[in-house]
């Protein structure tokens, strides 16, 4: 709690890559099933994965204003601001991709080869 | 002189005189540098950090930067050769119907020349300018793990010899560079060849995860006081990512040369579909590590690009932090780009599409950085010498393979133009222009510190001439000719396609981009030779590599220092903090915390061996008897089991002993 609370500077840095790395596997596995059920899953998916990228650089973006859950007197500011963000940037970044991802869904049909 | 001294009351030094004590852990009364003048300092730091003198000595090696001499001349010769081949492959396709190379022949040429370029070039040198220049660059004394870096040469050298004396006993691999599957399976590849590819491989991956280790633990333990992580010079920050995408990538293509291996030699069927295996999951298998090939090439390069414009720019480089995030970023997408080299197996096209997204928006970081190398260039004095004009060539030549790679991330123009010159010239682009430009320009920027002499500027101008007109003259028309239809790996054509004249031209454009590397080995020499003195800092440069003599010595730096800038060099322009307390009696480091580089302990460095040369012999003895039979795992076990014991043999540590 102490983490949501204060933020964790290195958040961005694990969701956003971390989001994307799912979205891709997992988006990419499931494209037979969605033709075979033609349930629609993938643009769900990405929508959450988008997020939990972006919920990572909120941690950065708090541990940025807020000291961050992790950092300790002996430690530089500068060193965990710059840690903050770089993880507040690497959401977005891959969150774009995320969603750029996803939108392929909203224009081809899943079971086109 | 500031200093900062790591010594504690409990072990401060008494005044007794102790040998030089090799593996011996460092103890806690051992003389220090505290206090000590500069004479007697290089005196013990010389006794106890030099390689031996003979020919077991040298074998024994463990100095970085020994290592990295011998990995750069290697990789230099294996580019040599791999040009060779090219040079040999544009005159057979100067013309039409040309009788020089035949068929067989030309499998294996381009097959040699891919393997070489790709394998026994472009990643060892990426890695070997890494070995010298990061412990440099982050002041310390010598890269972490220094034996499995000596380890990682020797394996590196006998995967390189392997191929190529197999290429001479006309027993060369001939599938392709990636060898797909079913061509380099046992049906249509009878005999040796494939095997061969599928074995260097394994070798020459052994050895980048070698380096890639050692490289990773020096940034994040060995680095000097006060680095943190904002202030880590960009090159280091390069071969850190580059380093974590090899330790996730290779090991994708060690399990696919292993599978193939297993199809040809033990019967198995893991890719053939007939007994229920997968042809495609080579293909997959393959290109996730292929594709992050590209990056383990190109980022090392930017890392470069990004030391060498801010000290002609004569200003640091602008957007630090976006700098960081490009390359952290382009090495995790650099995994989700894969599928796009397998456009036209027939995926689903959904499917396909997230992988053009990340292809496509890979772009945005690398135009980050592109952004960000002009801001710098733009608000800075840019003194052009050589180097700088390889950087430029770079951003040209680069920015154009980047823009055809945009087009080649659509799958419609892909399908059109898979496996034609349009393909070629792309990668082309963006391998010779991402990586090699920077490289020639490292070349000229580093040539100083690692020689103590200049290159010749006007040579080098010259060169740069040549190699740009050359490769453009070489690369540009394969556009066309490839978008006319000319596939690739095609031995010869005929004169009603019409494509002579562009061949010609090509070959002759090919020519004049050998010619460039001829100079180029000219200057080397002949700056090597007669070179006029560097001086520490010829370029006064802001990195810690230039704070040491060139060639540094045996030691790197009399003293570590400390680092209060991104820019050390530039921030404290009078004299450099630094620490004391280190042993000098012994090899000791100075191991520093992952994040701020508080100092943390006092470490030994490993002494010069020559196990890792016998191990390296085990092991490559191993990998070359198991393409004739699976025993060979089995027996070789046996000697590479000694080697290691031998290696790891416990040294009477005190450490060890607790």
């Amino acid at each position: 709690m102490r983490a949501l609370r204060l933020g964790t500077s290195w958040g961005g840095l694990l969701s956003g890559p971390l989001a994307w790395a799912i979205s891709t596997q997992l988006n990419y596995a499931l494209v037979p099933w969605q033709c075979n059920r033609q349930v629609p899953v993938v643009l769900p998916i990405t929508l959450l994965l988008a997020l939990l990228s972006l919920l990572g650089g909120m941690l950065s973006w708090r541990a940025r204003r807020q000291g961050g859950a992790a950092f300790k007197a002996e430690r530089a500011r500068t060193t965990e601001q710059f840690v903050a963000d770089l993880g507040i940037l690497a959401a977005l970044l891959f969150a774009l991709v995320i969603v750029m991802q996803g939108s392929a869904a909203l224009i081809l049909d899943e079971c086109l080869r | 002189m500031s200093s900062a001294d790591l010594t504690s009351e409990r072990d401060l030094p008494p005044k007794r005189e102790t040998a030089s004590k090799g593996d011996l852990a460092p103890e806690p009364d051992g003389p220090r540098d505290t206090g000590m003048d500069d004479a007697s300092l290089h005196r013990w730091l010389t006794r106890a950090w030099r390689t031996p003198p003979g020919i077991i000595g040298a074998l024994s090696s463990v100095d970085h930067k020994v290592i990295a001499r011998r990995y750069l001349i290697t990789a230099f010769i294996f580019l040599c050769l791999g040009g060779l081949n090219a040079v040999a492959m544009r005159v057979q396709l100067s013309g039409p119907q040309r009788g020089l190379i035949g068929p067989d022949l030309y499998n294996q040429l381009f097959t040699m020349h891919g393997v070489t370029m790709m394998f026994l070039f472009a990643v060892p040198i990426v890695q070997a300018t890494g070995i010298y220049l990061v412990p440099l660059m982050v002041g310390t004394r010598n890269i972490a793990f220094p034996r499995l870096n000596a380890f990682g040469y020797w394996i590196y050298v006998s995967g390189g010899a392997f191929a190529w004396i197999s290429f001479l006993l006309n027993m060369a691999p001939d599938v392709g560079w990636f060898a797909y599957v079913p061509l380099s399976g046992p049906e249509f590849s009878p005999g040796k060849r494939a095997d061969v590819w599928a074995q260097m491989i394994t070798y020459t991956e052994v050895s980048s995860l070698a380096v890639a280790v050692a490289t990773i633990v020096t940034v994040f333990k060995q680095r000097a006081p006060g680095m943190s992580l904002d202030k880590i010079p960009l090159y280091v920050w390069a071969l850190l990512v580059t380093s974590f995408v090899v330790v996730f990538a290779m090991p994708a293509v060690m399990i696919t040369s292993t599978f193939l291996i297993l199809d040809r030699l033990v019967g198995t069927h893991i890719f053939n579909p007939a007994e229920g295996g997968d042809a495609l999951l080579f293909q997959h298998l393959f290109w996730f590590f292929g594709h992050p090939e590209v990056y383990i090439i190109f980022l090392p390069a930017t890392g470069m690009v990004s030391s060498i414009i801010p000290a002609f720019a004569r200003r640091p480089t602008f957007g630090h932090l976006g700098l960081v995030l490009s390359l952290i970023s382009v090495g995790f997408l650099s995994f989700g780009l894969w599928v796009h080299h397998m456009f036209a197996t027939g995926l689903p096209k959904l499917g396909a599409s997230f992988f053009t997204a990340s292809s496509m928006l890979i772009a945005i970081p690398n135009g980050v950085q592109i952004f960000c190398w002009l801001a710098t260039l733009w608000d800075g004095r840019p003194v052009i010498r050589t180097p700088l004009l390889f950087v430029f060539g770079f951003f040209f030549i680069f920015v154009i393979g980047g823009l055809t790679g945009v087009m080649l991330a659509s799958v419609p123009l892909d399908l059109q133009v898979h496996d034609t010159y349009f393909v070629v010239a792309h990668f082309h682009y963006v391998l010779i222009g991402g990586s090699v430009f920077p490289l020639l320009g490292a070349a000229y920027f580093w040539f100083p510190k690692i020689t103590g002499r200049m290159m010749s500027e006007r040579l080098g101008r010259w060169h740069f001439g040549l190699a740009f007109i050359g490769f453009n003259a070489a690369f540009f028309p394969m556009h066309l000719v490839g978008l006319w239809g000319m596939p690739r790996r095609v031995y010869t054509y005929s004169a009603e396609l019409g494509w002579g004249n562009i061949n010609l031209f090509i070959s002759a454009g090919a020519m004049l981009f050998f010619l460039s590397f001829v100079l180029f080995t000219f200057n080397l020499i002949h700056g090597a030779l007669k070179g006029a003195p560097a001086g520490d800092n010829p370029w006064d440069a802001g990195t810690l590599e230039w704070a040491t003599s060139s060639p540094p010595p045996s030691y790197n730096f009399t003293r570590i220092p400390i680092v209060t800038n991104v820019e050390p060099l530039w921030a404290e322009r009078e004299t450099l903090p630094v620490a004391t307390g280190l042993r000098v009696d012994v090899r000791e480091l100075l191991i520093s915390t992952v994040a701020e580089a508080h100092p943390d302990i006092r470490e030994k460095s490993a002494t010069p061996s020559i196990w890792p040369l016998l191990a390296a012999i085990a092991v490559g003895a191993t990998f070359l008897y198991s393409i004739f039979t699976p025993w060979a795992i089995v027996w070789g076990a046996v000697p590479i089991a000694l080697t290691l014991v031998g290696w790891f043999w416990p040294k009477g540590d005190p450490e060890d002993e607790e």
